[in-house]
């Protein structure tokens, strides 16, 4: 009987060191987009975005000067949609989570401008994982969105 | 008789230096006895285990519970990627542009960063 129970101990033990952590239940995808103007100014100034970023804007384009314009987050659960205007460029962000599988985050996101979709996409994030979304012209240059999910 | 004799003679007296080196010696002895030794913890364990079987058994499991299942375990544990790695995990399976614009999709050196590029044919 004792060899039993030690063996049950073992067991119960055993479970308890193995089994997965438990599943949040529905998490809302937290979503974060950086707004950033591309120009090709006479006098470039100052280049005010993360270095990291910064070297890889500059090995993919030709601009000489990356100036950040503001950064939105916010959060959305599964087929709700978020948002987020950048007033000055005149384009609208809209982005909506449609499945979370494990650590990738099924999104469709698409930039509007004057309510018409300038370009619209489906993405699979990787939680934490980076997409750039860019090219249409505003009035300094050129507009960039970095979307982070998680 | 060589017992009374023994008792008929004198104890010799201490002088208080000796007296301190005797007591002094007294404590060292009695403080290295009961100073655990490692050496003397296996045997006693063995005899532990020899008076109570199941003992050995609780150890036996405790032991495969560590070695087997905790590295296991640590296995099953998340990995941290890093930003490229998320990046490079991270794709675009769909794009439409509208019928004024194109897109180029292009993904950076090093960072794998996937870039939706939109031309837009304003007029």
């Amino acid at each position: 009987m004792r060899r039993r129970g030690a063996l049950a101990l073992a067991l119960g033990l055993a479970l308890g060191l193995t089994a997965p952590p438990a599943r949040a239940q529905a998490p809302a995808v937290s979503f974060s987009a950086q707004a950033i103007e591309a120009s090709n100014p006479k006098t470039p100034g100052r280049s005010d975005i993360d270095a990291g970023l910064l070297g890889e804007l500059r090995s993919t384009f030709q601009f000489t000067q990356y100036r950040t314009l503001g950064t939105a987050r916010g959060s959305a659960p599964v087929g709700r949609a978020w948002s987020a205007s950048f007033a000055g460029a005149g384009l609208t962000l809209e982005v909506t989570p449609r499945s979370v599988e494990g650590s990738t985050i099924t999104v469709d996101a698409r930039l509007v401008r004057g309510g018409a979709p300038v370009v619209t996409s489906t993405l699979r994030i990787a939680s934490g994982g980076k997409v750039l979304l860019g090219g249409p012209t505003i009035a300094g240059g050129r507009i960039i969105v970095v979307l982070t999910a998680r | 008789m060589l017992g009374v004799a023994l008792r008929t003679l004198p104890a010799p007296r201490l002088s208080p230096g000796e007296r301190a080196r005797v007591w002094a010696a007294v404590r060292r002895g009695i403080e290295a006895r009961r100073r655990p030794e490692l050496g003397a913890f296996l045997p006693r364990l063995r005899g532990l285990v020899r008076r109570r079987p199941t003992l050995a058994w609780a150890a036996a499991v405790a032991a495969a519970v560590t070695l087997v299942l905790a590295p296991l375990h640590v296995g099953r544990e998340r990995r941290v990627f890093s930003q490229a790695e998320l990046n490079a995990q991270t794709t675009v399976e769909h794009v439409d542009a509208a019928p004024f614009a194109s897109v180029l999709l292009l993904e950076t050196p090093r960072q794998h960063l996937s870039i939706i590029w939109v031309i837009e044919d304003l007029p």
